[in-house]
């Protein structure tokens, strides 16, 4: 039934990308390292939660995309350090009010997207501005960082084989969605209404609790990708999640997902959030000029997307 | 049967063909697809005043006969010749088509719902106009459209999107039909959504283009109509001509079984069997008196065990009334709910899913019966496909084949196998037979009777009146309002026809009352009327920094404000050209970034360098658009991309901020105009500039059209690449003049302070009015949406609001001005 030609697992370049990328990078540090692979994918990890739920968003189709996952990562890293304060003895208590906090980011988004109609992109804009003048609010309020609590840090360090227990929880992730997305009642139902939503909405899938719960699963993801990156910087700071604002959808969409809907690829997710770290380890690692670096990284950006959606023109 | 003889003409030379006054001669036409031969050696000719029907059953290869004609298909091989003059089919396309004065209605129709009726008109117009071109183009239209369809009520100022369905058609028709230079017209399907009255009309107006000498290739299912105005027939079958010869004397039958190749009696009625549930009168589904959507006192039942028509003339609220019942099935009130299934007619739109298999476009209407706790069990699942799979006896290599590898007929079957195998007590049928040929709808017909049987209802609409006479009972619809009840035996067609001209005595009053009750709802929708909404916010946003700090809206403070909100007016106009292309540029911060060292570094030190620089900019913009077209490529990611390679190349042109204003530029930048400050001038003019550009130019109206439908500005023979190239580089103008400006004034430059533009740029274009499905845009909105972005933090400092909250408003404002439009929306419609 699956069978292997290149338009339909466009994933495949990602893996294949992030797999060049790695001998270029043992090249450059002379000699073959898995440790550079695995410290690579440890960094991709919270990218990579980041774009399982940015996944799918998109899949949802319309034009939909989350922009306030960044904010959502950083908003859960801060209630969960405010909570725990440095230390084990309220750490149920932080985990649970991080990820509380964010599904209230999800649900609003839900909310105004489905009942109101506003584009999501617009919608998810403006939840994210909101929550981020929350953030300068709770980080202006008090001296001194925020810190996680010792347990989860001593968790998220834990190593396997040398392989981060992150890393695990991300695999393990990734096999929960893909199993939900192929399986499940709601799987089925999120590639039809990204495929067409009139259609959807005529095979009587209700699209507005579908929207909803989307959008709930993002937030989610945003939530833990939040408490994980906390733990591992030991901390939380404004600008945390900055940098996952477009990566998070460049992971998706190098991948293979279909920016238009419809069609999702939880290993592409994965393998895009791989090779868009293994890039900037690369340009690191080579010595090349900062501005050179960023010129790179667009192109090869360019190129994956190339490889991996491009169609021919109807006229 | 008389294919072989038909071969020989291909052979005709070329003078042959001039005397005998033949328009189009194509022989030995062949077309493959891949493994698939659609066309096998096919001749086909078309004489000067002469109607030919092409007919054929789904897949048999007339609409890539007609593809071939039109030039958007290439012929694998083959020859044709144009009054005599051999084409090359190789190169041949739909440029040499409309030189040659080829033009086709489509079926699918090919307007731009964005545009004026004229402006359609002018899109396919080979006519100059040079000045008042806009006058002169909506007079001609109107005349085009009067000579058509008279009394059409059409007007040619109209915006295509506020016509109904059948409306559009005419428009498309009477463009196409009028067209100055036509040698030969193609009319695929054209009568689809017309009325019998329109019909007549369409056939008076092709006997005055028969009489001029223009060749028509008329493509229909509805025989009766091919028998009233063509004298020959072609019939495909299978990619090959099976039957060329005139029309006159044959039967109605004959063509049928020419068709399908099959004797069969004409169109059976349906043999009713009056239920014993239909004398009880168990009802299965009943309505009283239901007022909504604009439907007017509805009442009506089905029995268990019955197929209902809904018929009446085109746009009488047959269809708002299938998709009441259909979201009335979850029940409401004394209610119960009760299982449904749409099946739709318009496959492409709001049927099919075009990445799956017949498979999984069958399941999915059926998941939650094959699910337990969530989860799809698909082995049951698999039984039931392919029973219905096997009963519909579709034309496939099996259930796993890719649903848009099927003939319409078949992609219809999907549908309909999806509405049965969710063993829904009622179906409801819209139209389910658009487009497909009679053995498909003989098939249909079969398994409609057999459900009934089983005690399955069905609501059926139809646009095709012979096609109630496969009903038990059908309601006639006049304006919203039910206005006959017929039942089968003693209804004929001619009674329904009659039925469908009655008016309702009551309709008026109700459709008046509910406009007066509407009222006050109604000043809310003008004020969330596109452009306006960012406008009335902005003059809020003015009175209201006015009235806390007088000075901020004297001269000198509007010089500050308004000056320093350029940079984002210009960069909202460069997201607005984006955004008309259906595109969303999420460079554009970085892109500003690049310009602002540009200008603040090279154009200091060495201007023509850094004018070359601004130039690349431009091309680089030009080219992005190439690729994102000519690839596909998602515009958002493709940017995404971009914009690391613009801040990359500002990063290596000045690696830390500094730089300064060229003098020149700062001058410009303050001047100092008479009674009001420059900023203003300038942002007026933008303003103007945009309008005139977008709404009142010729090139405006093309790149509106493109934004809208690409395929329309495609068949109307102009290049929809050209149309998104020059909008990216419109947006890169706008890019190099902001960028310009934040370096006017800011007098410096740095490679990432402009990266907060993008999304500010895409709030105040949406703010403005614009949709992201492409072909609406503002530019007054989008200036106005800039402007309240940028003044709002002054106007917050007025408050004396804690700068944090900035983002806050402006996220809170974006919502609930958003939030108010839909509103608006919702009430209007």
């Amino acid at each position: 039934m699956r069978n292997l030609n290149l338009k339909n697992s466009a994933w495949i370049w990602s893996l294949v990308g992030s797999l060049v990328l790695w001998l270029v990078a043992s090249v450059i540090s002379h000699g073959v390292s898995f440790k550079l692979l695995f410290l690579n994918a440890t960094l991709a990890s919270f990218l990579a939660l980041l774009g399982l739920g940015q996944m799918v968003v998109i899949t949802s189709g319309d034009g939909s995309i989350d922009l306030s996952m960044p904010y959502v990562l950083t908003l859960s890293a801060y209630v969960s350090a405010a909570v725990m304060n440095g230390r084990n003895a309220h750490l149920v208590e932080g985990i649970v009010l991080a990820v509380v906090v964010s599904l209230a980011v999800g649900l609003l988004n839900g909310v105004m997207i489905s009942l109101l109609r506003i584009p999501a992109i617009i919608t998810t804009l403006a939840t994210g501005y909101i929550v981020y003048t929350a953030l300068l609010q709770i980080s202006s309020s008090r001296y001194g960082a925020y810190a996680t609590s010792p347990g989860i840090q001593g968790f998220v360090h834990t190593q396997v084989d040398g392989l981060s227990i992150v890393v695990v929880l991300v695999i393990a992730a990734g096999g929960v969605v893909t199993w939900v997305i192929r399986s499940s009642v709601y799987g089925r139902r999120l590639l039809a209404m990204g495929q067409s939503r009139p259609a959807a909405k005529l095979v009587g899938i209700p699209i507005n609790r579908m929207v909803l719960l989307n959008f709930l699963i993002s937030a989610l993801f945003g939530a833990i990708s939040g408490l994980l990156l906390g733990a591992f910087d030991g901390g939380a700071f404004i600008n945390m999640g900055n940098a996952y604002l477009l990566t998070s959808i460049g992971a998706v969409v190098v991948g293979g997902t279909l920016i238009s809907g419809g069609k999702s690829s939880v290993i592409g997710t994965l393998g895009g959030a791989l090779l868009l770290t293994l890039i900037v380890t690369v340009l690191e690692l080579s010595n090349i000029a900062i501005g050179f670096r960023d010129v790179i990284e667009g192109l090869l950006l360019v190129g994956f997307i190339l490889l991996s959606q491009g169609m021919r023109a109807q006229y | 049967m008389s294919s072989s003889n038909v071969g020989d003409s291909a052979q005709h030379n070329a003078t042959a063909d001039v005397m005998s006054g033949m328009l189009l001669d194509m022989g030995h036409i062949y077309k493959r697809f891949g493994q698939n031969q659609v066309l096998t050696d096919v001749a086909f000719q078309l004489g000067a005043g002469e109607v030919v029907g092409l007919l054929g059953a789904n897949g048999a290869g007339k609409s890539t006969l007609t593809k071939i004609i039109v030039g958007t298909e290439t012929a694998t091989s083959g020859t044709m010749a144009l009054s005599g003059t051999e084409v090359t089919l190789q190169t041949y396309n739909t440029l040499d088509a409309s030189k040659a004065g080829i033009f086709c209605v489509y079926q699918e129709l090919s307007l731009c719902t964005n545009l004026k009726v004229f402006e359609n008109f002018y899109l396919t117009s080979t006519n100059p106009s040079a000045h008042g071109w806009r006058k002169d183009n909506a007079e001609r239209a109107q005349a085009a459209l009067d000579t058509v369809f008279p009394h059409s009520g059409i007007s040619a100022t109209r915006q295509v999107a506020h016509l109904n369905l059948a409306q559009r058609q005419m428009v498309e028709i009477a463009r196409t039909l009028t067209q100055s230079a036509s040698q030969i017209l193609i009319l695929d399907e054209p009568t689809s959504a017309l009325s019998r009255e329109r019909v007549v009309q369409l056939h008076d107006y092709i006997e005055q283009l028969k009489s001029r000498g223009i060749g028509l290739i008329y493509v229909t299912h509805k025989l009766e109509e091919l028998r009233s105005i063509a004298s020959r027939i072609v019939v495909l079958r299978n990619g090959n001509v099976h039957f060329d010869g005139p029309i006159g004397g044959m039967g109605h039958e004959e063509i049928l079984q020419l068709l399908s190749g099959r004797t069969r009696d004409t169109v059976p009625r349906n043999e009713v069997s009056v239920t014993a549930a239909n004398l009880v009168g168990e009802t299965l589904f009943s309505l009283e008196g239901l007022n909504m959507q604009g439907l007017h006192d509805i009442t009506l039942h089905i029995n268990p065990g019955e197929i209902v028509g809904i018929a009446g003339l085109d746009g009488a609220g047959q269809r708002a009334l299938l998709r009441t019942i259909f979201e009335l099935r979850h029940g409401s009130g004394r209610d119960k709910a009760l299982s449904m299934a749409y099946v739709t007619g318009d496959r492409q739109a709001e049927g099919i899913f075009s990445l799956w298999n017949i498979y999984n476009n069958m399941v999915i209407s059926s998941l939650s019966q094959f699910a337990s706790w969530g989860i799809f069990n698909k082995k049951q699942a698999d039984e039931r496909v392919e029973y219905w799979y096997r009963r519909l006896s579709f034309r496939a290599t099996s259930p796993r084949q890719s649903i848009t590898e099927l003939s319409g007929g078949n992609q219809q079957k999907t549908l309909i196998g999806r509405g049965l195998a969710s063993e829904a007590q009622l179906l409801l049928l819209d139209d389910p037979t658009r487009g497909v040929d009679v053995d498909t709808k003989q098939e249909i017909y079969d398994v409609l009777r057999e459900l009934k049987k089983s005690g399955c209802s069905a609501i059926f609409f139809s646009t095709e009146d012979n096609e109630f006479l496969q009903c038990d009972r059908v309601y006639v619809m006049n304006k919203g309002s039910i206005v006959a009840e017929l039942r089968a035996p003693d209804m004929s067609v001619p009674d329904i026809v009659h039925a469908s001209y009655q008016q309702a005595k009551t309709a008026a009053d109700t459709s008046q009352a509910e406009s007066r009750r509407w009222l006050p709802f109604g000043k809310l929708g003008s004020i969330s009327s596109p452009a306006g909404l960012s406008i009335g916010l902005l003059i809020t946003v003015v009175v209201i920094s006015g009235v806390l700090e007088p000075s901020s809206v004297g001269t000198g403070g509007l010089d500050l404000l308004v000056g320093g909100a350029v940079p984002l007016v210009l960069a909202a106009l460069a997201e607005m050209f984006v955004i008309m292309a259906g595109d969303i540029d999420l460079s554009i911060g970085a892109a500003l970034g690049l310009v602002n060292v540009i200008g603040a570094t090279y154009l200091v030190h060495s201007p023509l360098l850094g004018l070359l620089f601004m130039v690349l900019v431009v091309v680089a913009y030009a080219l992005m658009a190439a690729l994102i077209h000519v690839r596909r490529l998602p515009a958002i990611v493709v940017t995404l991309g971009a914009s690391f390679v613009w801040l990359g190349v500002a990063l290596v042109m000045q690696p830390i901020p500094g730089g300064t204003s060229p003098g020149w530029l700062t001058n410009l930048y303050n001047l100092s105009l008479p009674v009001i400050p420059e900023p203003i001038y300038l942002v007026v003019l933008f303003v103007l500039v945009g309008y005139a550009l977008l709404f009142r130019s010729r090139l405006g109206t093309v790149l509106r059209g493109f934004g809208n439908n690409p395929a329309a500005i495609y068949r109307a023979g102009r290049s929809p690449m050209r149309a998104r190239i020059i909008l990216y580089v419109l947006a890169a103008v706008c890019i190099v003049l902001s960028g310009l400006a934040i370096t006017a004034v800011s007098s410096a430059s740095d490679a990432n302070a402009s990266a907060t533009y993008t999304l500010s740029a895409i709030a105040a274009v949406i703010l403005g009015g614009a949709e992201f499905t492409g072909g609406t845009v503002y530019p007054t909105g989008a200036v106005a949406g800039a402007l309240v972005l940028a003044l709002l933090s002054s106007l917050l400092a007025f408050l004396s609001v804690s700068t944090n909250y900035e983002t806050a408003v402006t996220g809170a404002i974006l919502l609930a001005a958003l939030a108010t439009r839909q509103l608006g929306r919702k009430v209007r419609s």
